[in-house]
């Protein structure tokens, strides 16, 4: 049956949500930063960066649970 | 002819088309189809006006040529030989274009007359008429001569009417003369030449045998006639009288009457058989209608002219009878012997014209009238000459003197009278006796008869018994024997019978158990079906299907109490019954990407690791190459190999290699060693695999068992 899960594809879409999450992320961070910046530092460069190594770090450290999540689970 | 060829053009002209239409329209981005794919334009429509008057063209030149050569022909005749020889029917056609043979008017005048004859055939059928017509005249031709013969044959037809006329007969008293003559015409017949001879000679012959029965029979009447005036005048005049000439005379006359009788009934036989013989042949021949009415109007007459002479004849002998003209005569005959006629015939009637009495006593009769005659004559005699003599003597004695005599001779004559009464009663008593004896006679042989007959009957019956006895013994002996053989031969056959009932019966179940065993074969080939081929074209995942309808038709196929199918059935995993399986084609079709994922994760454990162990572990599957030979030889060849050091490409290679040749137990054997993160992934595909192995071993099983016991029945 097609609604079951396949662990193949289920890595492969997990990727695919890594990379669309880690760019989320980083453009939120950005932005976050971004704002920090203008509003806090004084438009300085560093929060926008911050916000950004934020943002990656956050999807980085998801993208690994996630896939070993699926890597580690036997259910399936 | 240039644009015929114009919708294919040389390959040259195309490329070189293809290249200025480049150059032109490279910089326009204008898109050039290349002239061989493209379809060709539709033909305008002044190409077809410009067929059709070429066709118009070429009608005209062919025609003026025709007509040219046709012409010259006419004009040319060593021309026209050599156009004849090359070309069939030219000569025909100019024969029917110049009415050379016929005329047009002609031929269709002819044509109509023949369609106008058809069309009367059909409706009248009637095309034997004309034949006959045909055949009719030519035997008209034939008969012209007969025709003369039928004017000749009524010729004579008048004389022989005169015949009547000429029998004359003068009857006189005193003497009976003969008068008239009988006639004989000759006869006339003109032999025909022509083929129907025979039957003009016939013809004639029938009016000869016409004419001479026709007078014989007159002649006969005629001396029949003549005949009993020679009688009538005889018994007419006193016996006495009659003088032995006369007798003479009389036997005569009776004996041309009974020669011309005869000549007549030949004549007259003769004359019906040759009128038989040419009515038949009449038949067998053809004639036209009119001479055979003629022949047959004449036949009948000739036929009815000898009739009427033959009643005539019948006539006049029936006038003849003696007893007709002398009735009263014979009447006082009768009269006088009527004492005796009734104690003789008592039942007769002497009043009755036809005296109907038996010869045997006809013949008493005659003897006793007979000796009454003689008696009389004798008594006659004997009384003249005593008369005579006791005359003389009583003339003597007379003369000598004394009349004494004369009273003796008185008394005499008075004695010999009651003598010959006495003598006469004595006679008629001697009769009655001889009629009494004679009766007593018969009756007594008639019951000698009948005791005789009776005996016989008795002897008869009881020989008919003694035989029927003796056969129904006979015939119940052969009953018997037939009964027995019978009732073997039955129970020959009833046993057969039965052996053959017996034989269809076990033959009966034997097919029965077969049909079964063919059953469960088909529901295991159907299983075994459902597992290997999923349907082409569906994507490997919707291939999924549950097998328990095939499983319970296998069930159902399965006589009871088959432990074997029960087991096994028990032992397919529940997934294939409820979920399906995938079929082998759909698992290798997954293999493919659970390789490549596995591939990418193959340094990962399998507890997870960081993602740059993620990333490193996909970049070296992006540069692992496939390897060409997967298996070294030797683990093919069976050899002991550490299983536990291949890696997971080395596995995956192995794996695949296996695979690709079908064999999914091996596969799955190779796919177990993996460890770590590979193992995760191909953990669903291993689990789908194994439920496929477990149901194909089932269903072999099944399908191995179906065909034994299917081998139990051949």
């Amino acid at each position: 049956m097609a609604t079951q899960v396949l662990v193949e594809e289920e890595l492969g879409r997990k990727w695919d949500r890594c990379f669309s999450d880690s760019l989320l992320k980083f453009g939120g961070g950005l932005v976050l930063g971004s704002v920090f910046s203008l509003l806090f530092f004084k438009r300085r460069r560093w929060p926008i960066l911050l916000g950004g190594g934020f943002g990656v770090g956050m999807a980085y450290s998801n993208c690994e649970r996630d896939l070993n999540a699926t890597i580690r689970d036997r259910s399936l | 002819m240039l644009r015929l060829v114009g919708r294919f053009p040389s390959k040259n002209f195309q490329t070189k088309y293809r290249r200025i239409c480049e150059l032109k329209n490279c910089n326009k981005n204008v898109r050039c189809y290349a002239k061989d794919i493209c379809p060709p334009p539709a033909p305008k429509k002044r190409e077809k006006s410009g067929g059709g008057s070429t066709a118009i063209y070429t009608l005209g030149a062919l025609a003026l040529v025709g007509g040219a050569t046709i012409g010259y022909a006419k004009y040319d005749p060593e021309f026209r030989k050599s156009l004849v020889e090359y070309v069939p029917w030219s000569d025909e056609v100019i024969k029917f274009v110049f009415q050379e043979d016929y005329n047009f008017l002609d031929a269709l005048g002819r044509a109509y007359d023949g369609v106008k004859k058809s069309l009367s055939e059909s409706l009248t059928k009637d095309a034997t008429t004309k034949k006959l017509e045909t055949v009719a005249k030519k035997e008209q031709k034939d008969y012209k001569a007969p025709k003369p013969v039928i004017p000749a044959l009524e010729d004579t037809k008048v004389p022989q009417e005169g015949y009547t006329e000429i029998r004359l007969e003068q009857k006189d008293e005193d003497k009976c003369e003969i008068a008239g003559e009988a006639k004989v015409s000759p006869e006339d017949v003109q032999l025909p030449e022509t083929h129907p001879k025979n039957l003009a000679d016939l013809e004639a012959k029938i009016c000869e045998n016409a004419t001479t029965a026709v007078n014989a029979y007159n002649q006969a009447i005629f001396d029949l006639q003549v005949y009993n005036q020679e009688i009538r005048c005889m018994i007419d005049e006193s016996i006495g009288k009659i003088t032995h000439a006369q007798w003479e005379t009389v036997k005569e006359k009776t004996k041309t009457k009974n020669a011309s009788i005869k000549l007549a009934e030949t004549q007259a036989q003769e004359a019906t058989a040759n009128v038989t013989k040419l009515r038949t042949l009449l038949e067998k021949h053809e004639t036209s209608a009119a001479t055979t009415e003629m022949v047959n109007i004449n036949i009948a007459k000739v036929l009815e002219d000898i009739e009427t002479a033959k009643a005539q004849y019948y006539g006049e002998k029936k006038m003849g009878n003696i007893t007709e003209k002398y009735w009263e005569k014979v009447q006082k005959a009768r009269l006088h012997f009527c004492e005796e006629l009734e104690a003789l015939f008592p039942s007769i009637d002497i009043y009755n014209k036809k005296l109907e009495v038996n010869e045997a006593d006809l013949d008493l009769f005659i003897l006793h009238a007979y000796s009454v005659v003689l008696f009389y004559q004798k008594e006659l005699a004997k009384l003249e000459t005593i008369a005579h003599e006791k005359l003389e003597d009583a003339m003597r004695v007379a003369r000598k003197g004394g009349g004494d005599a004369l009273n003796d001779a008185q008394i005499c004559e008075a004695l010999e009278q009651e003598k010959r009464k006495l003598t006469l009663c004595f006679q008629k008593k001697c009769l009655q006796l001889r009629k009494e004896a004679e009766h007593e006679l018969r009756e007594q042989l008639k019951r000698q008869s009948q005791v005789f007959a009776d005996h016989l009957d008795e002897a008869v019956a009881t020989r008919a018994m003694e035989i029927e006895r003796n056969l129904a013994r006979k015939f119940d002996e052969q009953l018997e024997k037939e009964s027995t053989t019978y009732k073997m031969e039955l129970a020959a056959m009833v046993g057969r019978l039965r052996g053959l009932d017996t034989a269809l019966k076990a033959r009966a179940t034997a097919d029965k158990t077969a049909k079964q065993s063919q059953v469960l074969w088909a529901a295991c080939q159907a299983l075994l079906r459902a597992i290997k081929t999923g349907c082409p074209g569906i994507p490997w995942k919707d291939q999924l299907r549950p097998l328990s309808p095939e499983i319970t038709l296998v069930q159902k196929a399965a006589a009871k109490g088959d432990e074997l199918v029960e087991a096994v059935i028990n032992g397919i995993p529940p997934e294939a019954k409820n979920r399906g399986v995938f079929p082998e084609d759909a698992l290798r079709e997954r293999f493919l990407k659970v390789e490549t994922v596995a591939r990418r994760v193959a340094l990962v454990p399998e507890d997870g690791g960081a993602l740059p162990l993620h990333i490193l572990s996909f970049i070296q599957s992006v540069f692992l190459i496939k390897n060409p030979s997967p298996i070294p030889q030797a683990e093919l060849n069976d050899e002991e190999v550490d299983f536990g050091s291949l890696t997971t490409n080395e596995i995956l290679q192995r794996a695949r290699y296996w695979l690709d040749r079908g064999d999914f137990a091996q596969t799955l054997k190779y796919m177990n060693l993996l460890k770590g993160a590979p193992r995760s992934i191909a953990r669903q595909w291993m689990n789908e695999t194994r439920i496929l192995l477990e149901t194909q071993q089932a269903a072999n099983t099944l399908m191995a068992h179906a065909a034994s016991s299917g081998l139990l029945h051949l």
